[in-house]
């Protein structure tokens, strides 16, 4: 299978439980790397023709700060990490340990640094839980850094997967600072040759199918 | 009351006299725009891939995905419209290169952004349609919307504001 | 105890960090790099009593780095210092000739228990 329009009710969820596992993890991490309580949502697993993905994603042009990651290994895939762009001062404050809301009013070179270790780290941290729970190995680049409209981050991530498929398949899954309410989100798509898979590792780890 | 005509990724449309097509989100995707002056009509597609060719399913696409595909369509349907190609003159938006880590571009020597740009020049070539203004490649992401009265193409980007080609 | 240390990873943030936790704790860091290729050369360059390095990195990753920094020394004591913890990458590390490896995010603590526990070893 290579067309995600085809995945039924029961793997949807298992997708949705992928989310929870891995944006639990990332939270933790998180949580350790700036001492403070963080969240998680309940995941939403998305299956959107490509052409869709971005209206229905944000159709509001939100300026983000987009950190993108390509995952190789036995599930090929795309992990993006997104803040806000109105967030971005007052996160990196966080991971500075800074008082937050210092007055700086520059994205420094030291903090989109910050930012791009955070990515790694919030990538690393879903893909060992991921890679732990499936007994796979998801192995992520070095992350690349964009700052611009949700939509044409997202768009430029769509068009590559546009020539193996027609749908998309999005896990997102939103991360937030309890107290001040910083929010992230972190999407996992994975590539068209990574369902059969993800499929096979989720029947595996469910023991719907006999592992041998 | 003016329309403003929505184009979603891999799709095309037509407007005229007052109203407006617009798209947004374009990252390495690309905004091919034709303007009849005398007859005040605009057409946009927001093309996606380079080459028709290259994709691996063989299901219902829409024309308007592909650099290859996309004006050939745009002008058979606007023949059927009474427009004739000679009068078009095209302008070309977006093919950027978003996420670049170390220097080096994800995807290699040659971006996606910038094969969708020289795909749709070298259709715009092979037709004959002349290509009076283009904003293309960079690293920033563009909301487009063209006026079909002035022809006015009007670009947004999130960090340098709007500008007119 | 003081050791001499060499950093290596492509964040300067991180750099920045565990140059923090180190030198606080009275280490001096000698030396830093941003990929595998420059941790080679900068490691036969300074030859540091400690490496800590990232895995995924541009140009080289940490693994094939330490793997050629064991050739040349199969002395080095060298600890990762990775996002990545999947069971699979933290064998292949050891496999390579690493001592040890710290998961990030981490503790301050970890970073130092993981150094002082290095130059107890002695060789």
């Amino acid at each position: 299978m290579n067309d995600p329009s085809e995945i039924n009710a029961f793997y949807k969820d298992a997708f949705q439980e992928l989310g929870n596992i891995g944006a639990g993890n990332a939270a933790t991490a998180l949580s350790q790397m700036v001492g403070r309580t963080i969240g998680t949502s309940v995941p939403k697993v998305m299956i959107i023709p490509i052409e869709k993905v971005p209206e229905v994603v944000d159709a509001n042009e939100q300026i983000v700060a987009g950190i993108y990651l390509k995952v190789y290994g036995d599930i090929p895939a795309k992990i993006l990490v997104t803040f806000e762009h109105a967030d971005l001062l007052a996160l990196t404050d966080l991971l500075m340990g800074q008082p937050m809301g210092g007055g700086t009013s520059l994205l420094n070179e030291m903090r989109i640094s910050a930012l791009k270790e955070l990515g790694t780290i919030l990538t690393g941290s879903f893909l060992n839980a991921l890679a732990k729970f499936l007994d796979l190995q998801m192995i992520p680049t070095v992350p690349a850094l964009a700052i611009d409209t949700m939509p044409s981050i997202l768009n430029t991530l769509l068009v590559e997967l546009s020539q193996d498929a027609r749908f998309a398949l999005l896990i997102q899954t939103e991360i937030f600072e309890t107290e001040t309410r910083l929010t992230g989100n972190i999407f996992l798509i994975p590539e068209a040759d990574a369902l059969d898979t993800m499929i096979k590792a989720i029947q595996k780890a469910a023991g719907v199918i006999d592992a041998g | 009351m003016p329309d403003k005509i929505k184009v979603g990724m891999a799709d095309w449309k037509i407007a005229r006299n007052q109203d407006s097509l617009v798209t947004f989100g374009l990252g390495s995707c690309v905004a091919l725009t034709l303007w009849d002056a005398k007859e005040k009509i605009a057409a946009m597609a927001h093309i996606m891939l380079p080459d028709s060719k290259l994709v691996r399913y063989r299901q219902e696409v829409n024309a308007a995905k592909f650099a290859d595909t996309a004006l050939i369509t745009m002008l058979a349907e606007l023949n059927k419209l009474g427009v004739s190609k000679d009068r078009f003159q095209a302008k070309v938006v977006g093919g950027a290169n978003m996420f670049t880590f170390v220097g080096k571009a994800i995807g290699g020597n040659m971006n996606i952004g910038q094969r969708n740009v020289l795909a749709v020049k070298e259709e715009l070539l092979r037709y004959t349609i002349p290509l009076v203004s283009e904003d293309t490649c960079g690293t920033s992401g563009r909301s487009v919307e063209f006026y079909a009265d002035s022809g006015v193409l009007r670009i947004r980007t999130a960090m340098f504001g709007e500008r007119d080609i | 105890m003081s050791a001499r240390i060499l950093i290596v990873d492509d964040a300067s943030f991180m750099r920045m960090m565990l140059r923090n936790i180190l030198t606080s704790h009275g280490h001096v860091i000698v030396g830093e790099a941003e990929n595998g290729l420059r941790a080679i050369d900068t490691y036969q360059q300074l030859k540091p009593d400690i490496m800590l390095i990232d895995l995924i990195m541009p140009e080289m990753g940490g693994i094939e780095a330490v793997r050629r920094i064991m050739e040349a020394d199969p002395k080095a004591k060298i600890i990762i210092c990775s996002a990545m913890g999947q069971q699979a990458l933290v064998v292949e590390a050891m496999q390579a000739g690493a001592r040890d490896f710290i998961i990030k995010p981490f503790q301050p603590t970890s970073v130092i228990e993981a150094v002082q526990k290095l130059e107890l070893e002695g060789e």
